[in-house]
């Protein structure tokens, strides 16, 4: 039943899965050539102190696009099951309604990641190849917070599209705008390296989120 | 007829327009207090030569709202009528296969532009009293184009949801990225004065396009 | 309607290719190309050079003869006064100038105009600093002024008009004759400088005015009135476009006036003389000036895509020397060269000269009208093949036609017409 539900979810969602990662692979692809041609320009030491006492990163344009991608997969993936009200069929099958649910939710977060991953290991290397080992820490601690923005982006949508009254709705909108609000505190760069066990742990928390609002859903709240 | 499609569209989206009235609102507010902070707590003849001299402007950032807000509402007003080949059912209707189209579009736009304006009228309000008359018309030229670009945007949208075939709504995706960049190149303010006219000729020769992917629907490519 | 609308839809994909395939052409290709440093030997009378070529800097003079970094200092002396200094090197005089440290530091001139400063969007309402408080530090005033068909002053706090500031200000105009509207004007607003010159000022009819706030009220005078006899005309004739004030330390400088003939000007000393700069080529739109004076000359330096032009002035501003060089403009390199024949034109919205965005079209080659030629006959043939050569394929030819590659791509990309 758990690879018969994740199968289905991949059918409906590959599609838009290889356009979104084909779209971001190609961004980042463009963003390595941004990087390029800077160091063509000028000086490699202008560069290099561009970013130690500047902060200029050039995989900076990429911040927002975990929390897009995690709110665009998040509707591709539910917004269908809720305009038929498809959810009740699946809450209906031989499953404990929160396993069922889960195992919706784990294929989005699976899916989620593969998406990002080429793009990411494209950064990478571009980025060391060009900067010194250091620059790969600074990489990963700096793109981790907007990496978890975008799973709690995707849970919170999810949580969101699911709960079935208008008015929880509009709680559930603010509630994410704040919560996500956190993982994107502009700070230099390293800022929030001590920050970064707790949005772990809250973006795990989220998962009984969406939980909560398909528990209300097949309680039959609202329709 | 022409008024009951309009009356049509408007329950359709009445609920969600509302909320985007109320977020757009809500954060343009939040920026005037921000401003009503900034005067507060700094000396007025340093924000006004921030202004004037760095260009920094206290509403930079609702630079991509307008642009975000025509893209839900063009998806939320035109994915349903797609995913359930609803459109077929308007096309029957004994109006011209454009005229049907445009309608929606109209309904679309003047929802839009329920949105923006008053957000828009809040900040010119609210930074009257603190900046002289100048500041009003540096303002509008700097906002214009990104009204435009969220007008843009929506009909892009529309452009690229209502066209049935999946590889042209890739191409129409890449071509409307690529046009709505060009609505967002300036980081000073007033620097579109010498292209403004062309850019709003430019937008509003848009309205075609959805029309063209409501004819392509309607004879039936990729289904 | 639909044909309409397809027409639209190949016209703004040809307009889009031509400005982003070019873009990432040059994104990928674009090597670094950056001007010579020119400078002056005040000891050797001849020009030197600091040249930037693939990644590292040569310095030469003007025969090619490469020099190691101490002989180029020894050669200019005055440019690298404190490495000498440090060394032990330096001379006591040079042609009969004594070079001490105070003076040297003293008599420092540094100006650098760029077309961007001269067209630009900005607001006209500047700060008017008080030129004699009494204090020892220049401090900002607590309102602005703007200067456009009358003078008003707004306190900043309360953002009202100040009426009695206004109207004395605009008494002490009328006086000195200023006709409204003012068009050009010019100043520093800053306090990190050693003191206020304050803002000159053309009015209606071009002629340049010089206005200071001292302790409150307004100095404002006709500069030609203020100049000496053989200066008032040339004063009279000035149809400035731009005014440039940099305070510095030496007082003597008060602005470099650029004018409508392209011609860059020095306002210098109390009598307020108005010194050409002899450049030959200068185009302030395109190329920007760089002005370095020292205890012994003045060098200025225009520096464009395809040309940098110096001269050397005495203190006396007598012309010394002049040099031009003709750059190799990036058109005319080989990437320059496969870009013009393959683009039949590229668009760009922003450009060098001007801080607004507008349309800057380039073309192509003859070789790229051959390109386009040679693309559509061969569209032609293939639509022909495929008995598609109908009316309603015409928009898919003039993008090729008009558009040579970005057509083609077109023609693939977008929807056929039925």
């Amino acid at each position: 039943m758990f690879k018969a539900l994740v199968y289905k979810e991949w059918i409906k969602l590959r599609l838009y899965w290889t356009l979104i990662v084909v779209a971001h692979l190609l961004f980042c692809v463009y963003l390595c050539l941004q990087l390029r041609h800077a160091f063509k320009l000028h000086d490699a030491l202008a560069v290099w102190s561009n970013w130690v006492s500047k902060g200029y990163l050039f995989f900076k344009p990429a911040k927002n696009i975990p929390l897009l991608l995690g709110v665009v997969l998040g509707c591709l993936q539910f917004f269908p099951e809720i305009l038929n009200k498809k959810l009740r069929l699946v809450l209906h099958l031989p499953l404990v309604e929160d396993r069922a649910v889960g195992v919706h939710l784990l294929a989005g977060l699976f899916l989620f990641t593969l998406a990002l991953l080429p793009g990411l290991a494209v950064l990478a290397v571009c980025g060391a190849s060009y900067f010194p080992w250091e620059f790969l820490l600074n990489f990963w601690y700096i793109y981790l917070p907007w990496f978890l923005g975008g799973y709690a982006a995707y849970l919170l949508t999810v949580f969101t599209l699911v709960e079935p009254t208008w008015r929880l709705r509009v709680t559930c909108l603010l509630l994410s705008a704040a919560l996500l609000k956190l993982f994107y505190i502009d700070s230099f760069y390293d800022g929030w390296r001590r920050l970064l066990p707790g949005m772990v742990l809250l973006t795990v928390a989220l998962v009984l989120l969406p939980l909560l609002s398909s528990n209300r859903f097949s309680k039959g709240y609202g329709s | 007829m022409f008024k009951s499609l309009l009356y049509k569209e408007w329950i359709k989206l009445r609920l969600y327009w509302l909320l985007l009235f109320v977020v757009n609102v809500a954060f343009c507010g939040f920026l005037c207090l921000r401003l009503r902070h900034v005067f507060r707590v700094n000396e007025a003849v340093a924000v006004w030569s921030n202004w004037i001299f760095k260009g920094y402007l206290f509403y930079r950032i609702c630079e991509y709202v307008p642009l975000l807000l025509g893209v839900v509402l063009g998806c939320l007003q035109f994915f349903p009528e797609t995913l359930s080949k609803r459109l077929r059912l308007v096309l029957h209707l004994p109006l011209g296969e454009s005229r049907a189209a445009s309608i929606h579009l109209v309904a679309g736009l003047l929802m839009l532009a329920a949105v923006y304006l008053p957000g828009l009228a809040l900040i010119a309000g609210i930074s009257a009293f603190y900046f002289p008359p100048d500041f009003q018309s540096n303002l509008l030229l700097t906002y214009t184009p990104w009204l435009l670009g969220g007008f843009a945007a929506y009909l892009l949208t529309a452009f690229t949801v209502l066209e049935p075939t999946w590889r042209l709504r890739v191409v129409y995706l890449l071509f409307s990225a690529a046009l709505l960049r060009l609505f967002f190149m300036e980081d000073f303010y007033n620097s579109y004065l010498r292209v403004m006219l062309s850019l709003a000729i430019c937008t509003s020769l848009l309205f075609v396009f959805p029309l063209l992917s409501t004819h392509r629907f309607g004879k039936g490519y990729g289904s | 309607m639909k044909t309409f609308a397809r027409t639209l839809l190949f016209a703004s994909g040809v307009i889009l290719l031509a400005h982003y395939l070019p873009a990432g052409y040059w994104l990928l290709s674009a090597k670094m190309r950056r001007p010579p440093i020119v400078y002056y030997s005040c000891t050797e009378k001849q020009f030197m050079f600091f040249r930037y070529t693939n990644q590292t800097a040569i310095r030469m003079d003007a025969h090619g003869k490469v020099y190691e970094r101490e002989e180029f200092e020894r050669i200019l002396p005055i440019d690298h006064w404190m490495q000498l200094l440090r060394d032990g090197k330096l001379p006591d005089t040079v042609g009969g100038v004594a070079l001490t440290a105070e003076a040297l530091r003293r008599e420092r001139l540094s100006f650098r105009i760029k077309p961007t400063m001269i067209d630009t969007p900005s607001v006209n309402l500047t700060p008017l600093l008080d030129a004699d408080t009494g204090r020892v530090r220049l401090e900002m005033p607590e309102d602005f002024m703007r200067l456009g068909a009358t003078i008003e002053f707004i306190h900043a706090q309360t953002n009202v008009v100040e009426r009695e500031k206004s109207a004395l200000f605009q008494r002490a105009f009328a006086e000195a004759g200023f006709v409204f509207p003012a068009t050009v004007l010019g100043g520093n607003p800053s306090t990190m400088k050693p003191y206020d010159e304050g803002y000159y000022v053309a009015d209606a009819t071009g002629a340049t005015f010089h206005l200071r706030q001292l302790r409150g009220k307004p100095d404002i005078h006709r500069v030609s009135s203020l100049a000496s006899a053989e200066d008032k005309p040339k004063w009279e004739a000035l149809k400035p476009i731009y005014f440039h004030v940099q305070e510095q330390d030496t007082r003597e400088v008060h602005a470099i006036i650029v004018d409508k003939s392209n011609q860059a000007w020095f306002a210098v000393g109390k009598n307020y003389r108005l010194v050409p700069i002899p450049l030959q080529h200068y185009d302030p739109a395109r190329m920007s000036l760089v002005v370095r004076g020292d205890l012994i000359n003045r060098l200025i330096s225009a520096t464009g895509e395809d040309s940098v032009e110096a001269v050397v002035l005495n203190r006396d501003y007598g012309l010394v020397d002049r040099y031009t060089e003709p750059l190799v403009p990036r058109a005319a390199t080989p990437a320059g060269k496969l870009a013009r024949a393959i683009f039949p034109f590229t668009l760009r919205f922003e450009d060098v000269s001007t801080g607004y965005l507008g349309v800057f079209t380039e073309v192509g080659s003859r070789i790229a009208l051959l390109v386009n030629g040679g693309l559509l006959v061969l569209m032609l043939v293939w639509l022909g093949s495929r008995k598609q050569l109908r009316l309603s394929r015409l928009p898919d030819l003039l993008a090729v036609a008009i558009g040579g590659i970005y057509g083609v791509a077109l023609v693939f990309l977008l929807p056929k017409a039925d």
